[in-house]
């Protein structure tokens, strides 16, 4: 299990390159040359050169690309052109928010999935077994941020029962205050991705039952609980294979989410960047979600390791 | 006269590699083959699965490339045509390919299969069409069956199609890769008449390969037998059906079914035991570990082909010494 | 020539003679047995055409509003959709608007299909060091997310349904390329490919004539399925401020615009939203019907 985990660890590496080189490269294709944000509309020749060499545009963009991964990889990710403060400062702190939202989402949706899953599975036939495959059929082309909306339409605006922004309450910061907070940003969040989740979980189930050595525990007659232990050990890989998938959705919709609901996340700082092209927030922030998703991968892959003996030797 | 095709000493082996690409060691597929094929003969190669024979098909045809050998085609070397030279011999030999439902492409229809062998030589659509049209009625399929898609089509049909689009860039040699074991038996005997017929109304040379000695026989003039991608014995068929010398194709004419008393290997004994990994062939002469003659020295020593009679050649360490 | 005559027994299998229908057709019909994708159909068409023909259909100026009528709400004479708070007709904004979602949505998928085809294909056929590239490139890409990915290159190319499109296609590319590349990967084991070498052709050709037709099943059914998420992804860029600026009509944008609104009308915001999710709905089951339509056939 151990050398498995270094394996992937190593594979992990190329691939954190390939983020760093993408976000670099998203970076350089800005138009607009990026020493007239930086320099009075009059200087002159000689202190644009100035500028640029400072910042070391003058360089060839191999050499721009190993400063900019070094400087990163010392947790160096620029300043910010509109607030002049590290980036770093602005979007860790927005990071565990961030986090906090989509990791109690997944939970959510897993849950939801698996129990919806399960039982669809166990009963195919059942009026609730339609309502939620139909559900979960119409779940997978709703927007996420429409749904936000009208959540927040009947639940803050129409019934007034919850709040509809930010994360605390002015004054507030109790932790019962943050889960009333969290509830519709994470109910938003899990719609989009709870329907495919729940059918994936429906197909797993379902071709696992079918399969001779449950019928033979069935028929031994062992409890029904014990076979439902087995059949989700023997599918957890598959399931846990697309909730990695998903969060991957989930990390990115969340992006959406967070405007909506104004959720001091990665998503909010980007999307307020956005408007003021702060272009250096906007990419450290998606280069750290991406980062954030090639290790939850790398976690949800050990799971998989850890419960499918097949997969560890690779 | 000069052999039409003449191999010298092909050898193939696929290399094993590990999770980094380095090699660990390989499958000896082809080792050391040679043989002749004159002009209008007919070639049968014979061996159990596994023994290489369609891997030296397409050794043949360039659709692997060899790694050691020559295949000398009317005097040259193809293994060293590259680009235009290439191309113009490839129309010379044409392979007839084991399984009828994945050698036709299921979504072009029989014609346009047979078609693309022209188009891919250069000739107009049209024209391509036409002359298709006419050599599968040569093969006996109407113009209704040439419209259809290829899942229309039986087992037998479909190695007709098979047999007219090797036969429409006017080869000189054709190779049938199994071309009927996928065939009941019925409908084998027609293919195989087609086959013959075909032969000498396009003056064609054959190679015929299969595991079916039956079929070889009622094919060949010449038969070359094959175990674990070396040849055993080979020699004119009459001779190594009623007088085979290598304990190999005595096991195997004896536990073929249905053969006549007199022939000599009836009381020879049946083949045992099981066909040993082509990833560690056995050391020396591979056939030793299920040979009933088998000594201390085939381990040792590898053994070449020796002529026993004119035309007759034997890789057998104990030659002569077998009762 | 001689001509060897048919065997009984090989006539006996032919059927009688009829053209073959052809995939569309069968297809078609099978999406025409089952109602749900019929109805998804019909209502995708739909919206579609409306969206075509809103020069034709739409009754007012989208861009222009009348203040004096802001916020009407749905189903007010004259304005069936209601206005919004410059007192510009919904109706109208939504089938103009509808024009650049719908866009938005489909001509990503279409340029990802083409590109990522092409790349797939090379990579599935040629293999060795080709696909190494091509698939490890196409996986880094891969392992941003998706909404995340499109900002990002969005965010840095500006404003503009133009961007939208490109950083949309980016997205959609490493998927196609993945599904061609394994279709041409079977696609390519198989013997008559091997014959169609033997009997000289060069790849070109060979991909043209027998790749292409064998793959483009599976390839049209994926990407088909990948509208609708790209309608989504778009109209949430859109949403976010990164497509079109005001004040052009463009689904996903008016519900950021709409979003202010939602305290004082919430109906009003409700519709573009609907729409997406309507479209995007349809055409994952008009797309699920094909593909099931596709397997049954085999």
């Amino acid at each position: 299990m151990g050398s498995f985990i270094w394996k992937r660890l190593l594979l992990m590496i190329p691939t954190l390159l390939g983020v760093t080189i993408v976000v670099f490269l998203m970076l350089k294709i800005v138009p607009g040359d990026p020493v007239n944000a930086l320099v009075p509309t009059d200087a002159t020749e000689a202190e644009r050169e100035a500028v640029r060499a400072r910042l070391g545009l003058d360089q060839p963009i191999f050499v721009q690309y190993a400063n900019w991964l070094a400087r990163v990889v010392r947790g160096d990710l620029g300043d910010s052109l509109v607030r002049r403060l590290p980036v770093a400062d602005l979007l860790l702190p927005a990071l565990q928010n961030t986090l906090l939202l989509a990791i109690t989402a997944a939970i959510v949706s897993f849950a939801v999935a698996l129990a919806v899953g399960v039982y669809s599975a166990y009963y195919p036939k059942s009026s609730l077994a339609a309502t939620f495959n139909a559900l979960s059929l119409a779940g997978i082309g709703l927007p996420n941020f429409w749904v936000a909306l009208i959540l927040i339409g009947v639940f803050s605006v129409a019934l007034g029962w919850l709040p509809s922004a930010g994360m605390k309450s002015a004054g507030g910061g109790s932790f019962a205050d943050i889960i009333r907070h969290l509830i519709l940003p994470v109910a938003a969040t899990v719609l989009s991705t709870v329907g495919v989740m729940t059918r994936m979980v429906r197909s797993t189930v379902s071709g696992i039952l079918q399969q001779d050595h449950i019928f033979v525990l069935r028929a031994k007659g062992i409890s029904p609980t014990k076979v439902l232990l087995h059949v989700l050990r023997n599918g957890m890989p598959t399931i846990l294979n697309v909730a990695g998938l998903q969060f991957g959705y989930l990390l990115g919709g969340s992006v959406l989410v967070e405007t909506v609901f104004s959720w001091p996340g990665v998503g909010q700082v980007i999307y307020q960047t956005i408007g003021q092209r702060d272009f250096p927030v906007v990419q450290a922030g998606v280069l750290i979600i991406a980062i954030a998703f090639v290790g939850i991968n790398l976690i949800v892959d050990a799971a998989h390791a850890a419960l499918d003996p097949r997969v560890r030797r690779v | 006269m000069a052999p039409l095709l003449e191999v010298k000493d092909l050898g193939k082996t696929f290399p094993i590699r590990n999770l980094f690409g380095r090699t660990k060691g390989g499958v000896s597929a082809v080792d050391r083959v040679s043989f002749t094929l004159g002009a209008q003969g007919t070639l049968g190669i014979v061996g159990e699965s596994g023994c290489g024979k369609s891997t030296l098909a397409r050794l043949l045809l360039r659709l692997i490339e060899p790694d050691t050998g020559e295949v000398i085609y009317r005097g040259r070397n193809i293994l060293e045509l590259k680009g235009g030279e290439l191309k113009a011999v490839r129309r010379r030999l044409q392979m007839v390919f084991q399984n009828p439902y994945s050698s036709l492409d299921p979504r072009m229809t029989v014609v346009d299969n047979v078609a693309f062998s022209l188009r891919a030589n250069g000739v107009p659509a049209e024209e391509a069409r036409a002359k298709s049209y006419g050599y599968l009625e040569s093969v006996g399929l109407s113009r209704t069956h040439a419209d259809r898609l290829p899942g229309s089509l039986s087992g037998g049909q479909r190695q007709r199609v098979a047999i007219a689009r090797a036969l429409v860039l006017h080869p000189e040699i054709v190779i049938a890769d199994e071309a009927v074991s996928a065939l009941d038996k019925s409908v084998q005997a027609q293919v195989l008449n087609l086959l013959r017929d075909l032969k000498q109304q396009y003056e064609l040379s054959l190679i015929f390969i299969s595991h079916d000695l039956h079929v070889v026989e009622y094919m060949s003039d010449e038969v070359m037998v094959m175990y674990l991608g070396r040849v055993v014995e080979k020699g004119p068929a009459a001779q190594i059906f009623a007088r085979p010398a290598h304990p190999y194709t005595r096991a195997l004419i004896a536990s073929a079914p249905n053969m006549e008393d007199d022939r000599v290997g009836s009381g020879a004994p049946a083949l045992t035991g099981e066909l040993p990994s082509p990833l560690n062939p056995p050391s020396g002469c591979r056939f030793r570990t299920r040979c009933p003659y088998a000594v201390e020295r085939c381990a040792h020593e590898t053994p070449v082909l020796c002529e026993r009679s004119p035309g007759h050649e034997v890789a057998c360490l104990l030659d002569g010494q077998i009762s | 020539m001689s001509t060897h005559a048919p065997v009984s027994a090989d006539v006996a299998i032919v059927r009688p003679a009829r053209r073959e229908p052809s995939a569309w057709t069968l297809a078609l019909q099978a999406l025409i047995r089952r109602k749900a994708a019929l109805a998804a159909l019909i209502v995708l068409l739909a919206i579609v055409l409306s969206c075509l023909l809103a020069p034709l259909l739409s009754p007012y100026d989208p861009v222009e509003g009348q203040v004096r009528d802001r916020l009407l709400p749905v189903g007010s004479a004259g304005h069936w959709l209601g206005t919004d708070e410059q007192g510009r007709d919904l109706l109208s904004r939504m089938l103009y608007g509808g024009r650049l979602s719908l866009l938005s949505g489909f001509a990503p998928v279409v340029l990802a299909t083409v590109i990522g085809g092409a790349l797939g294909i090379a990579a599935g056929y040629f293999g060795g060091l080709a696909n190494t590239i091509i698939m490890r490139s196409l996986d880094v890409v891969f392992s941003f997310p998706a909404i995340l990915l499109a900002i990002g290159i969005s965010a840095a190319l500006g404003p503009g349904i133009v961007n939208i499109i490109i950083s949309a296609t980016v997205v959609f590319v490493p998927p196609i390329a993945r599904i061609a590349e394994s279709a041409t990967k079977e696609v390519a084991k198989e013997e008559y490919i091997e014959a169609a070498k033997s009997s000289g052709a060069d790849s070109g050709l060979i991909i043209r004539a027998h790749v292409l037709r064998n793959v483009f099943g599976k390839l049209f059914v994926f990407s088909t399925s990948q509208i609708g998420g790209c309608l989504v992804i778009a109209s949430g860029l859109s949403f976010l401020g990164l497509g079109v600026a005001p004040p052009t009509p463009e689904w996903g944008f008016m519900l950021n615009n709409l979003k202010q609104l939602i305290f004082i009308h919430p109906v009003v915001t409700v519709v573009p939203g609907l729409f997406i999710f309507l479209t995007s709905l349809s055409v994952n089951l008009v797309s699920d019907a094909l593909s099931d339509a596709f397997d049954a056939k085999r």
